[in-house]
């Protein structure tokens, strides 16, 4: 009896701080240096000025709009003076029945003007699809361990699996199928151009659809796969945790209660965590696609008002080859967006929990 | 302004004259015809350095390279050049050199457009 009292008056001398640290610097490892300048970083309390970074990211979205319209500005300029050139020149050799063979100059001047910017636009729009794979196989674990860490264990497992799929599916399909198909229509839009084929027409037509229903289908089906998975996971998880709450509090009869609320303060923390790292990581993946975007955006709105213009001159060929190159830089414009919208869906899925 | 006007009024006088000699002497006619054709394209070759310069200015100003514009002036030139010879052979009712001209006009200026087709055909090489 003596010696259970001289434990229990000791015992106030034995008690140490317990906590939990929580890596994030694979949020931020993976991002090249101005992207992180617009995101900004996690503080040592897990805060996040998250107004401060969405105003930095419009700036910086307006800022690459101005700057890819700047770099575009010599090819518009270039294109409209072929064009002008070509409205003169047509309808005199029209007269004297060489009108095919002019336009055929023209368009093929057009194209060889045009593909000379081609590759930097198809490599950009690559390397954004690339950085935003590389970002969600760095960041996506962090946040999906944030999530488990509040409570959503089992969803949150299961959600990062179906994420990885689908980012590894979708990549895949968009180096072996999707780039080539839109590597094929510019090669088809040129060839169209140039000769006026119906078989011709008919191959474009169907790479540019079969683009847009993959890339459809794609995202589609994997952000209802990723946002099923998650359900049946969720509901064990909110069962898991009010079982628990509710054993704790009767097992213990004093202080049983004391731990149940100790326990659901811990998982509130943590679900603040798991909302930093998720509205940083949201930040962060609009950031890498700022660039890319404002790039392939500028060219399609050239290519597709150049089109328009082009009605000046009798002909169709060179309107042909100018819609063709707009439609082949709207697929790359979904493209990356289609890899944008699954990573905004799976960390939107990572924070949004349902209540306890 | 005044090189229309002046064009159209010679046009018109010479083909009056033309006319009156077809009956008497048809080769002075088509001699006739064709000096007018000439000092009448050459009165028009002074505007051709305004093209040339807009030719320039693309390519100063806007990086609009002179190979792609080259090929498209050569087979204006070259349009023009067939269209006014074969309807110089067709006023002296020689139909078949006409016809002639117009297929040497349309090879010359299928070659002129040969090297382009042949960049772009490179160029569709790299992007496939």
């Amino acid at each position: 009896m003596k010696k259970l009292l001289c434990v229990l008056l000791l015992l106030p001398l034995f008690p140490v701080t317990a906590c939990a640290q929580f890596d994030t610097s694979s949020l931020y490892d993976a991002l090249p240096d101005d992207v992180r300048e617009i995101s900004g970083t996690l503080s040592e309390e897990f805060a996040y000025d998250g107004e401060g970074a969405l105003k930095r990211l419009l700036d910086s979205g307006l800022s690459r709009l101005t700057e890819a319209a700047r770099e575009n500005r010599s090819t518009a300029l270039g294109l409209l003076a072929l064009l002008f050139i070509g409205a003169l020149a047509v309808p005199f050799c029209q007269r004297a029945g060489m009108s095919d063979l002019s336009e055929l100059c023209l368009t093929a001047g057009a194209a060889l003007f045009l593909t000379e910017g081609l590759h930097s636009i198809l490599a950009q729009a690559t390397a954004a699809i690339d950085q935003l794979l590389d970002y969600s196989r760095a960041a996506l674990p962090t946040v999906f361990t944030a999530a488990a860490v509040s409570g959503t264990a089992a969803s949150s497992a299961a959600r990062y699996a179906a994420v990885s799929l689908a980012m590894d599916t979708m990549m895949t399909f968009a180096k072996r199928l999707l780039l080539p198909m839109i590597h094929a229509q510019l090669a088809l839009s040129i060839a169209l151009g140039l000769y006026d084929n119906a078989l011709l027409q008919m191959m474009h037509d169907l790479f540019r659809q079969t683009c847009t229903l993959a890339m459809t289908l794609l995202s589609t089906g994997f952000i209802a796969f990723i946002g099923i998975t998650g359900l049946v996971g969720g509901t064990a998880d909110q069962a898991a945790i009010r079982t628990a709450k509710t054993v704790i509090s009767t097992a213990l009869p004093v202080v049983g209660g004391i731990l149940s609320d100790a326990a659901g303060a811990v998982l509130s923390t943590a679900a603040l965590l798991r909302n930093t790292t998720g509205v940083f990581s949201l930040i962060a993946v609009t950031a890498l696609c700022l660039g890319p975007f404002a790039a392939l955006s500028v060219r399609w709105a050239l290519f597709r008002f150049s089109a328009v213009i082009a009605g000046i001159i009798p002909g169709k060929r060179i309107g042909v080859l100018l819609g063709g190159f707009g439609s082949a830089m709207g697929q790359l414009i979904g493209l990356v967006g289609a890899f944008t919208l699954v990573l905004y869906f799976s960390i939107v899925c990572a924070i949004r929990t349902l209540p306890l | 302004m005044a090189l229309v006007f002046k064009a159209s009024a010679a046009a018109i006088s010479v083909s009056l004259i033309a006319l009156l000699l077809k009956k008497s002497n048809p080769e002075s006619a088509l001699l006739l015809s064709i000096v007018t054709v000439i000092v009448l394209s050459a009165a028009s070759m002074r505007f051709m350095d305004d093209i040339r310069e807009l030719l320039e200015l693309a390519q100063e100003m806007y990086g609009v390279p002179y190979r792609f514009c080259q090929p498209v002036v050569k087979c204006l030139a070259i349009a023009i050049v067939t269209r006014f010879s074969s309807d110089l052979c067709r006023d002296a009712s020689q139909a078949a050199l006409a016809s002639g001209v117009d297929l040497a006009g349309s090879v010359c200026a299928l070659s002129v457009a040969l090297p382009l087709i042949t960049s772009v055909l490179n160029n569709l090489r790299t992007i496939l």
